[in-house]
């Protein structure tokens, strides 16, 4: 009987536990300690920031017109707010990087030190770093999205990767040079080949226009292109993003012939290039590839990152992990080019990110800053400055607990064994196991889940679900639907999530739905109500009704979610 | 009654294969008349399986009482846990020692007051043919041999229990619109959750099932209730 409750302590503990998670908040990062902080509020921080000199310029976006504005800041490096500047006709997702453009002189004229600055509504502006104030600013067209891509500075001019195209400006004047329409496009930003420019769009079509504005374009066939491609030797690499899974591939740019490299996860990140090296990233997986003679992978590690990633420490790799958990993977490559986890770093502020962080150093003092979805922007250095005292660790003691409670459970499953009563030592050792499981079981659920139905897919494609009603900007992104007695709430245009719970809440919260959920251990969350309506609601992802929890449930780049209750 | 059904959902998930709101493959959904019925069909089932001519003491009753109620809260308390089902195994326990027929009223009365709580639907018919086929197969199993638990063969059945229970009820979802193949592929999809079920059953047995026996060795079987009463009228005679 004695046994019997000890047993019965540990489920009814483990049945109030949700998930384990971090032990520790650290707030120091491989010796750099946390200087300041700041929210901005109802925002997201989608891109890396930047610094130049001793300035951190950092923007916002939004996905909804209910938050704050989107916005550009400017810091000090000890956090004193300089200026901002905000942008109340954004038409949210503003992940365009901004762009820091060195004093100079050329054909166009003089210009001043200045950072340049695209914002979905298609303005695209160059700002005055010290005061935010506008040298100049242009409109490019606006296809519900305006300028989401990075932006090229060549010589004397800005190549800007419109919505539709793509611009060219004289950066003394922002006088525009010539504009050309390419493909409908989202986040690809220009690159440099020769004297050509190189952009891609959302049907995969790899498009390459002189400086002269002559164009030349091919279908690629292996996705779409929502980056800058890389120039790697004589080539360049694109990670192209398909429905299901992604594709590495060089393609030559005189011929636009393409050799596919590796085949990876879903909705791929932006690309880094590090020496001869290129980390790749995806739903699934960071990738490796070496590219010295010919590219080819040698190492990846189990990692979820969708947007950007940035070399830091001069030679480590950081990237946030774009799931509700959320963290940052700190990555280093030894010698023999293996790629091996440092730590996953994690704060309080954990959500979902794709923005990269920023590492900078300056007269012996080194700077990282980081943020995420959750719109408050964290800067470590390395020199301690005096902050108010503050709990520095949070201890998740329900984590400790079962952590000790297990260990206790395994010792006395071997001693028992040591001791040839083995009847005891099973007892302790199915404990063991059953607590194991139960707290793995909704990855164990999901993986499975996910390999049964490689081999029933009933999912449609977005095409044969579309329904005309929808605005035709929606083609090609994720799309929610929340089917109520009365009537149908849609949301479409969301981009780059990556499962049905994360895009679920970014469309009800665009159109202003209350959510209730309720989480259960192990088996993920559940929808209790959508704005107060409570049912059996279930949800399909692209017509086929889903097995998991929306909290495992992945979806594609085009996925369509259909909530209804049953 | 909103919260019925949403509490419905879960307990798909919970108490059978399937711990989804979502189960990809929803099964009919029950009217309030429909559960009417379902309630008093089940309710006679257990009438009839513990009409006896023999009287019992108060004793035997609050005992089965309470290990109805003791179970029933049990799986009320662990429904956040994945499919971990302290009632197939007791089913097992109750059927090898008490007998097949008050194995399936004890499984039909727990299911019942459990889902009380956790929700009602038609999953509660075959989640009660579920644990009541288990009752029956512990009755038939001679899991207790000269007031011995035979731990082998309990262990082997907690396991098979488990499969099968998990298959009973996932007849449960098949309606009109049920394909062969969606069928399969759902209890594909409900292999984790059956290893799981067959897991904690293993450790409901390996802790309790010993305990569970001696208590349940106070109550007299039918059978040898009746046997006593012939057996006292012989000896008067």
């Amino acid at each position: 009987m004695r046994y019997g409750a000890y047993f019965l302590l540990t489920l009814v503990l483990l049945s109030g536990v949700s998930n384990v998670s971090a032990q520790t908040e650290p707030l120091e990062i491989q010796g750099l300690e946390l200087d300041w902080e700041y929210d901005f509020q109802a925002t997201y921080i989608s891109t890396k920031p930047l610094i130049v000199n001793e300035t951190l310029f950092i923007r916002t976006s939004t996905s909804t017109s209910n938050t704050d504005a989107a916005g550009v800041y400017a810091f000090d490096l000890e956090g004193q707010l300089i200026w901002s500047k905000l942008n109340f006709n954004s038409t949210f997702h503003d992940m365009s990087p901004i762009t820091y453009v060195e004093h100079g002189e050329g054909d166009c004229g003089s210009w001043p030190e200045m950072i340049m600055v695209g914002w979905s509504d298609g303005i695209l502006e160059a700002l005055d770093p010290q005061t935010g104030d506008i040298y100049w600013s242009q409109k490019t067209e606006v296809v519900t999205w305006g300028i989401t891509g990075s932006l090229l500075i060549d010589s004397d001019q800005l190549i800007v990767p419109t919505r539709k195209g793509i611009a060219n400006y004289c950066l003394s004047t922002g006088s525009n040079i010539f504009d050309i329409e390419t493909g409908l496009s989202w986040r690809n930003g220009v690159t440099k080949f020769g004297d050509q420019y190189f952009l891609g769009d959302e049907q995969g079509t790899l498009w390459s226009v002189s400086k002269e504005g002559s164009v030349t374009s091919k279908s690629l066939g292996i996705g779409k292109i929502r980056h800058a491609p890389l120039v790697v030797g004589d080539k360049l690499l694109v990670h192209a993003q398909g429905p299901t899974e992604s594709t590495i591939a060089l393609v030559t740019p005189s011929d636009f012939s393409v050799e596919v490299i590796s085949k990876a996860g879903p909705s791929p990140g932006i690309p880094t290039i590090w020496n001869n090296l290129i980390i790749t990233t995806d739903s699934y997986n960071i990738g490796l590839l070496d590219c010295g003679s010919s590219c080819q992978l040698i190492d990846q590690h189990p990692f979820t990152s969708n947007g950007e990633s940035s070399l830091v420490f001069e030679d480590m790799i950081m990237l946030p992990r774009n799931t509700v958990e959320g963290g940052w993977g700190l990555f280093s490559i030894n010698n023999s080019s293996d790629l091996s986890l440092v730590e996953l770093f994690s704060t309080q502020y954990d959500w979902y990110g794709t923005a990269g962080p920023v590492f900078h150093s300056v007269d012996g003092r080194q700077i990282l800053a980081i943020g995420n979805d959750n719109g408050i922007l964290q800067v470590f250095s390395s020199i301690t400055i005096d902050v108010p005292e503050q709990d520095t660790t949070k201890t998740s003691y329900i984590s400790q607990t079962i952590t000790l409670i297990l260990f206790i459970l395994i010792v006395i499953s071997g001693v028992q064994f040591l001791k040839e009563n083995y009847r005891s030592s099973l007892k302790y050792f199915l404990i063991i196991l059953v607590t194991l499981f139960t707290l793995g079981f909704g990855d164990i659920s999901s993986s499975w889940s996910s390999y049964i139905s490689q081999f029933n897919d009933e999912t449609q494609s977005q095409e044969s679900l579309w329904d005309e009603d929808w605005p035709e900007e929606w083609i090609g992104t994720q799309i929610v639907i929340f089917e109520f007695d009365n009537q149908t709430l849609v949301s479409g245009g969301h981009l780059t999530h990556s499962t049905a719970l994360e895009l679920t809440y970014k469309a009800a919260d665009s159109l202003d739905l209350s959510v209730e959920e309720k989480s259960y251990l192990s088996l993920g969350k559940y929808i209790e109500s959508f704005n107060g309506e409570r049912g059996d609601w279930i949800f399909l992802v692209d017509g086929s009704e889903a097995i998991v929890s929306f909290e495992y449930a992945q979806i594609n780049s085009d996925s369509i979610v259909h909530w209804k209750i049953i | 009654m909103e919260d019925n059904l949403d509490d419905n959902a879960q307990d798909i998930s919970l108490s059978g294969q399937f711990m989804f709101q979502a189960t990809g493959i929803h099964g009919p959904v029950l009217g309030p008349l429909g559960s009417l019925v379902l309630d008093i069909v089940l309710l006679g089932i257990v009438f009839w399986t513990l009409l006896s001519s023999t009287k019992r003491s108060a004793s035997d009753i609050v005992l089965f009482t309470c290990l109805i109620a003791v179970v029933s809260f049990l799986r009320i308390i662990m429904t956040s846990l994945p499919n971990i089902q302290p009632v197939t195994v007791a089913a097992l326990l109750v059927g090898a020692q008490l007998g097949a027929k008050r194995g399936v009223s004890f499984a039909i009365l727990v299911t019942m007051i459990s889902n009380f709580i956790i929700g009602n639907g038609i999953w509660t018919l075959y989640q009660a043919l579920g644990w009541s086929m288990v009752a029956i197969i512990g009755a038939n199993a001679k899991l207790v041999v000269s007031g011995r638990l035979n731990m082998k063969r309990v262990f082997l059945l907690s396991i098979f229990s488990a499969f099968l229970f998990d298959l009973i009820v996932s007849f449960s979802i098949i309606d009109g619109s049920t394909s062969l193949t969606q069928f399969l592929v759902y209890l594909a999809n409900g292999i984790p959750y059956d290893l799981m079920h067959a897991l904690g059953n293993l450790t409901f047995a390996a802790w309790f099932s010993v305990w569970f026996t001696k208590v349940l060795q106070h109550q007299p079987t039918l059978e040898e209730i009746e046997v006593s009463v012939v057996e006292g009228y012989v000896i008067e005679s």
